[in-house]
């Protein structure tokens, strides 16, 4: 009987049920309890919706597996999300371009990378970028900076696994081939991103713009982007449109890492310093350790060196999935590493999944009846 | 010259934003202690109030507002990306094009760190930006140039007074390879504006 199989010992499937009703509980309300009305279609996609990620939540639950069911309802919220994004711009704007009078009038939605380039701003200027005047349907600003914040507090750079909207991109096309084309890439490239959080922090502080969200999201390509007028709006698309074919689409899909993710977006950097404050952490117990190093190559954010979890991982549990001792583990800062392992991985997934669950099931619904209406 | 003080202080945001990243990049990159990179940064001011102080002494003689045409300020911009590139290049082991010419260039430099800031310091200032003109606005027709940009230099500096702490933080490695990486980014950054203002002919 290998470690998978006897998980929860025995009357696992009771146990799991047990787990997986409160979860239940909580989905539906989220999914149901603002709803009020709506067509057909509207509703067969909330039952959907509501069916997909107590089933998801179910799976992780039953097979102990973390990474393989996250990264379903992960990936599946990344592009709902982007089709309900867009139609509801399309809605609202009858575009998905914005011109610079609309950005500067504060009426076109941000997201949370924008939170990157607050800071200064905010500290040193009392001013914020992006106010909150914003279309109709999208959280305000400030909201979207609580959320964010209590979310790292708890859960630290987990954000990027189990929150961010945009992370199920590139975990989906690192696992289009089932081996890496480039199968080496230096750890060290995961710097980058914190160079990328300091210079867009003082950027934005200096050019009075969020420069990343104006200069170079790759997301840009496939939520809204400036309309072009111009030989700048121009170079802005070709950029959007470049760093999105390489850091989401073509990297990614070469090495089997999240390459935007791990090495590029500011964001993920800024979280990563919330690991050091939140409890929650993938540990490796060295003395199960046999030195295979499938957690490193697992790893799709470069943050496994010398088979231990660095400060920038995201506890997607790619790692604790592919360990075959279980060494590597979910835990909980403070408690010994070879007890309440079972305890420590529930603690950690019944937060985020509710994340999750938060942040996309609304989207995820939209987008599904979209794509129901199309058929009838 | 107390009202150069206050423009200093209050657009040092600005400042910082902006040279900021130059400096920073550096001191990250370099292994050194705390006392080493207030070093650094020494030399890096010291090439900041040496174009202030040209600066001022063309604005004492002509009197103008036209001190610095836009194709000084392109030029200076995309000096400074060169520099900064060639650090950033010039200390990474693992590169692709022009390694060659770029070690060399840095290794030319070895030693010289200083030096470098110092360059990176004085190119930077060649730059019309809002605390400058803000500066150059309060000071034509006045008797005190060289006084004002003195205390302009004063006020603006202060948020650069903490950026060596860098160098308490145990974890040098990684500290040293965002550093590097910031280089890189910075030198894209000053070499788009630098070729934007050459192209455009405005600043």
């Amino acid at each position: 009987m290998n470690r998978k199989s006897n998980y929860w010992g025995t009357g696992r499937i009771g146990k799991s049920i047990l787990l997986f009703a409160p979860m239940m509980m909580l989905i539906m309300l989220m999914l149901l309890g603002s709803a009020s009305g709506g067509d057909a279609a509207t509703q067969i996609a909330r039952l959907i919706t509501i069916a997909f990620f107590g089933a998801m939540f179910f799976l992780i639950i039953y097979t102990g597996k973390t990474d393989k069911w996250r990264a379903v309802a992960f990936i599946v919220s990344a592009l709902l999300f982007c089709i309900a994004f867009i139609h509801n711009l399309i809605l609202e704007r009858g575009s998905m371009t914005f011109s610079n009078a609309e950005e500067l009038s504060c009426t076109i939605p941000f997201c949370h990378i924008v939170t990157t380039m607050m800071i200064i701003p905010a500290a040193v200027k009392q001013t914020i970028l992006f106010p909150g005047s914003l279309v109709e349907g999208f959280a305000s600003i400030s909201a979207m900076f609580v959320i964010v914040l209590c979310f790292s507090i708890v859960l630290g750079r987990g954000f990027c696994s189990w929150g961010c909207f945009y992370g199920g991109w590139d975990d989906g096309t690192s696992r289009i081939l089932r081996k890496p084309v480039i199968k080496k890439v230096n750890n060290s490239y995961k710097w980058f991103s914190f160079a990328m959080l300091i210079v867009m922090a003082l950027w934005s502080a200096e050019a009075a713009e969020p420069t990343y969200c104006s200069w170079l999201c790759p997301f840009k390509a496939v939520t809204e982007n400036e309309r072009i007028v111009d030989t700048i709006t121009l170079i802005k698309n070709i950029i959007f449109t470049l760093t999105f074919a390489v850091l989401v689409v073509v990297l990614p899909l070469l090495t089997k890492k999240r390459i935007q993710c791990a090495t590029f977006c500011p964001m993920g950097a800024l979280l990563s310093l919330f690991n050091k404050i939140n409890i929650f952490e993938v540990k490796n117990d060295t003395s199960k350790c046999i030195g295979c190093g499938k957690c490193e190559k697992a790893c799709p954010m470069l943050a496994i060196e010398k088979r231990c979890p660095t400060l920038t991982c995201s506890k997607c549990g790619k790692c604790v999935d592919a360990c075959p001792t279980g060494a590597m583990r979910f835990h909980i800062k403070g408690t010994p590493i070879d007890k309440h392992t079972t305890i420590a991985r529930t603690l950690f997934i019944f937060p985020a999944y509710t994340f999750l669950v938060t942040l996309c099931g609304g989207s995820v619904a939209n987008g599904l009846a979209l794509i129901i209406n199309l058929f009838i | 010259m107390v009202e150069s003080l206050l423009i200093g202080l209050s657009t040092s945001a600005s400042c910082v934003a902006q040279c900021g990243n130059i400096i920073l990049s550096i001191i990250m990159a370099e292994k050194k202690s705390v006392g080493q990179s207030y070093g650094l940064l020494s030399g890096f001011m010291l090439g900041r109030l040496l174009i202030y102080s040209g600066i001022s002494a063309v604005i004492s003689l002509i009197d103008s507002a036209a001190t610095i045409p836009a194709g000084v300020t392109a030029v200076s911009l995309i000096a400074v990306s060169a520099i900064m590139l060639i650090y950033s290049i010039g200390k990474t082991k693992q590169l692709c094009l022009g390694h060659h010419f770029t070690r060399k260039i840095y290794s030319a430099c070895h030693g010289r760190i200083s030096l470098l800031a110092f360059a990176a310091g004085a190119l930077s200032s060649l730059n019309i930006c809002p605390p400058i003109i803000s500066l150059i606005a309060s000071s034509i027709g006045t008797k005190a140039v060289f006084a004002n940009f003195a205390m302009f230099f004063i006020g603006t500096s202060v948020f650069f007074l903490p950026m060596p702490l860098i160098g308490a933080i145990k974890n040098t490695e990684a500290v040293t390879k965002t550093g590097r990486a910031a280089a890189l980014i910075v030198s894209i950054i000053f070499l788009a504006k630098g070729i934007g203002i050459l192209t455009s002919g405005q600043i």
